[in-house]
């Protein structure tokens, strides 16, 4: 097992903050209804071995997807707990989505073209 | 180790000193919803799991107060992950830059 040093952590920090905005869009699109963050997580955390960025590091990039208005969330009180945020798609997170879907389709065939060992 | 929600929240609040108002408002948000949510199933799930013992484990799926302020203040600060290469477009920076 790799113990990652700092620039090792410097990088995958940068790489999370892109992958993780695709991917929380993806899941948006998909879903029925709003989800929150502690529902996308356990999500995440079900359908992957291993997650590379901790549960903590998906809020600060939901926000930053609302802040774009590729999200839009509204607080609702729930019945055991602090109230929830649910997050929900906009037209443009959709738009936004196909488009970055493609960029990121590039982005991992020219990653892999030239890091082939 | 740490004992409590709020201790945690404690902590990351102090993580985040520097951090502007909405910036702290937002991470301790975020970071309470989550934690209190966590504990509250796990407590339903695994009634014979001490509470600390459950806040220690989601804990540490959700990271510690000093990795979500880095995460934090990170994206807050340069939302755009590759600054050198705002001259062109290019792959990186789409994808990064979504600000």
């Amino acid at each position: 097992m790799i113990v990652p040093n700092d620039a090792d952590k410097k990088l995958q920090r940068e790489l999370n903050t892109g992958t993780a905005s695709v991917v929380l869009l993806s899941i948006l699109e998909r879903a029925f209804e709003p989800m929150y963050g502690y529902q996308i997580a356990k999500y995440i955390e079900n359908s992957v071995e291993d997650m590379p960025m901790t549960q903590g590091a998906l809020y600060p990039v939901l926000r930053s997807l609302e802040s774009n208005n590729l999200l839009e969330s509204e607080v609702e009180p729930s019945v055991s707990g602090p109230p929830r945020r649910y997050y929900k798609i906009t037209e443009s997170g959709r738009e936004t989505l196909i488009r970055w879907i493609k960029i990121w389709s590039q982005t991992k065939v020219f990653v892999d073209n030239d890091t082939k060992y | 180790m740490i004992q409590s929600i709020n201790e945690y929240l404690n902590q990351l609040k102090k993580e985040l000193a520097e951090s502007d108002s909405a910036t702290i408002q937002d991470a301790l948000s975020d970071a309470e919803e989550h934690l209190r949510t966590a504990l509250n199933s796990a407590i339903k799930s695994q009634p014979n799991v001490s509470e600390v013992d459950a806040l220690t484990s989601i804990i540490e799926k959700y990271g510690p107060p000093s990795d979500v302020a880095t995460d934090r203040s990170a994206l807050t600060a340069n939302p755009c992950g590759v600054s050198e290469h705002r001259e062109g477009i290019n792959h990186f920076t789409i994808l990064w830059c979504f600000c």
